[in-house]
Parts: C-alpha cells; structure tokens; sequence
C-alpha cells in the first residue's frame, strides 16, 4: 500500500489511470466517511469562527477603555519629559568656593540641629533610667 | 470627538500625577523678590571636588564623602511671614503625599526646626530641613544618596569627646 507522500508526489494522469482501473475495490464507507470528516472541519471552523468572533467584540467593547489608557501612559509620559526638561534651575554660584561656603552653612545647621535632638535623646534616656532603678529595686525586695 | 474628549479627559486626570517635589516648591518661590534662593547642582559639587575640613563648634568635620553623593542642595530664605506659612503647608503637604517622614522636630529659644527625610534603607535619599522663627522661614533641601550613619557621625569629634554620653 503507498503513504500519502508517495500519492501526493504521483503526477494527475497515473492517479486518473489508478481511478479508472476497476480492478482496484473502492471501500464500502469512503463516501460517507469523506462527507463525515468534511461535516466535521466545517463544525469546526464555524467554532473557531465564533471564538474569533467573540475576541473581537472583547476588544470592540473595551476599546474606549484601552485607548484612554493609552492616552494618559502617552499624556504623562510627555509631560514627565517636558517637565523634568524645563525646570531645571541654574546654580546660584559659578565660583566653587562660595557654593562650598554655602554647603559648610548648610551641613553645620544640619549638624546643630541634629545634635541638639541627640543630646535631648540622652537626656531623656537618663531621665528614664532612675525610675527603672526604682523598679528594679522594689521587685529585688 | 469622543477620541478628542477622552485626549482631554487623560492629560487632566495626569496633573495629579506631578506630586509637589522639592524642586518645584523652589521653582515656586525662589522667583519671588523677598525670598533669596540657592541652587547648588551635582555638576558643581564635582567641581568642589577635596573638600577642607570645616570646623563646627570647634570641632573638625570631613563632609568629603557625604558632598560626592549629592544630586542637587536647594535653599530657600523667607522673611515674610505669609510666604513662610504658605511653605510650611507646600512642605507639609509634599510630606502627606510622598514617603517623607519626619525625623526630628526641635524647639530651641524661639526656633522650630523640623527633618523631614525620604529614606531607602539606611540610605536617606532627600532630606528637608525646615526652619520657622518669628516671621522667618528658612527651607533647605539636599537631594542625594546620604546614609544616616554619615548624618549622625557629622559630629564626630563630640563623641569621641564624650563617649559615656552615647
């Protein structure tokens, strides 16, 4: 018996030959199993049609919704790049000498302030050690 | 026209994504002719380059690693009391709505000074320094990769001074 590739390669005028020659039994149920395959692909792409056609009115139906999102990811996109473009100021100093004065002063307010929080952090810590001790003391006894 | 309304609809709805930053509060009041304003950019802190150290309270301090890391120092001076309370609720509103938190509040002769930071870690990423007294308003901001053991060591000296206090 051939395979299907060994019929597919065989020219138009020897399967016409083949098909002519009698002696070749055709089976009893080709004819209806053709119909039945055929009945049976075109089922199936009717689903499939249908599937394709549901997706699409997914996208009709949301499509507002995806291109207003759209519109905002492009709106703020462009306007994040204008806005960090544009505002960028320009140093107070061109010496390097007068803008390092400047950051000393910063830093030491920095450091004044953060140091008077610390020693107010300390104090307190003190403060709260002596009832502790009290504590400690009246459960010893 | 639906397309032209919803275009419309998107850029308005984005004005709530340009949250107040330091920097736009300096953009909004360092134009204004009662406040002296301060910008120090990263490009100028390169050219600082080795600092000298300075002296705080008589005490050395080297500010030469914490200065490499800045991206940006803004300052703001205010002695007009109506622009210093208008700053406060910019400040304070910048706080709500970002991830600031506030580290110190001190009250010191007369002089409120609050910290406000926005941290990663231990690394302090934006720091606000706010300060109100009698009708001056004093807003600094330094924008930077800071580590919070750089900003409590700035007092080095002192505690190596005075090491049963700690």
């Amino acid at each position: 018996m051939k395979s299907i590739r060994e019929i597919e390669k065989t020219s138009i005028e020897t399967l016409e030959k083949v098909s002519c020659d009698a002696k070749i039994a055709v089976p009893e149920n080709l004819d209806s199993g053709i119909r039945d395959l055929v009945s049976a692909l075109e089922k199936t792409d009717r689903l499939l049609g249908k599937d394709e056609r549901e997706k699409k009115s997914f996208i009709r139906k949301y499509r507002l919704v995806f291109s207003a999102a759209a519109s905002i990811a492009l709106a703020a996109g462009l306007g994040i790049a204008y806005m960090t473009s544009v505002n960028t100021p320009k140093d107070t100093y061109d010496d390097p000498r007068l803008a390092y004065a400047e950051v000393e002063r910063v830093f030491g307010k920095l450091s004044k302030t953060v140091d008077y929080g610390t020693g107010k952090l300390i104090e307190t810590r003190n403060k709260l050690s002596r009832p502790v001790e009290i504590v400690e003391k009246a459960t010893e006894h | 026209m639906k397309k032209i309304i919803v275009i419309i609809a998107a850029l308005l709805l984005t004005d709530c994504l340009f949250a107040q930053s330091a920097r736009s509060i300096y953009d909004k009041y360092s134009g204004m002719n009662e406040v002296e304003a301060v910008y120090i950019s990263p490009a100028m802190f390169r050219m600082i380059g080795k600092l000298p150290s300075t002296e705080i309270d008589g005490n050395d301090v080297d500010f030469t690693n914490m200065v490499r890391n800045l991206r940006g120092l803004y300052v703001l001076e205010f002695d007009n009391s109506t622009f210093g309370r208008q700053l406060r609720s910019d400040v304070e509103s910048m706080v709500r709505k970002g991830r600031y938190e506030k580290l110190l509040e001190a009250k010191e002769d007369g002089e409120i000074t609050l910290i406000y930071a926005l941290s990663d870690g231990e690394i302090c990423k934006s720091l606000i320094i706010l300060s109100l007294e009698s009708g001056e308003t004093d807003f600094v901001c330094i924008d930077g990769d800071i580590s919070f053991s750089s900003i409590r060591n700035l007092n080095k000296q002192k505690k190596i001074n005075e090491p049963d206090k700690l």
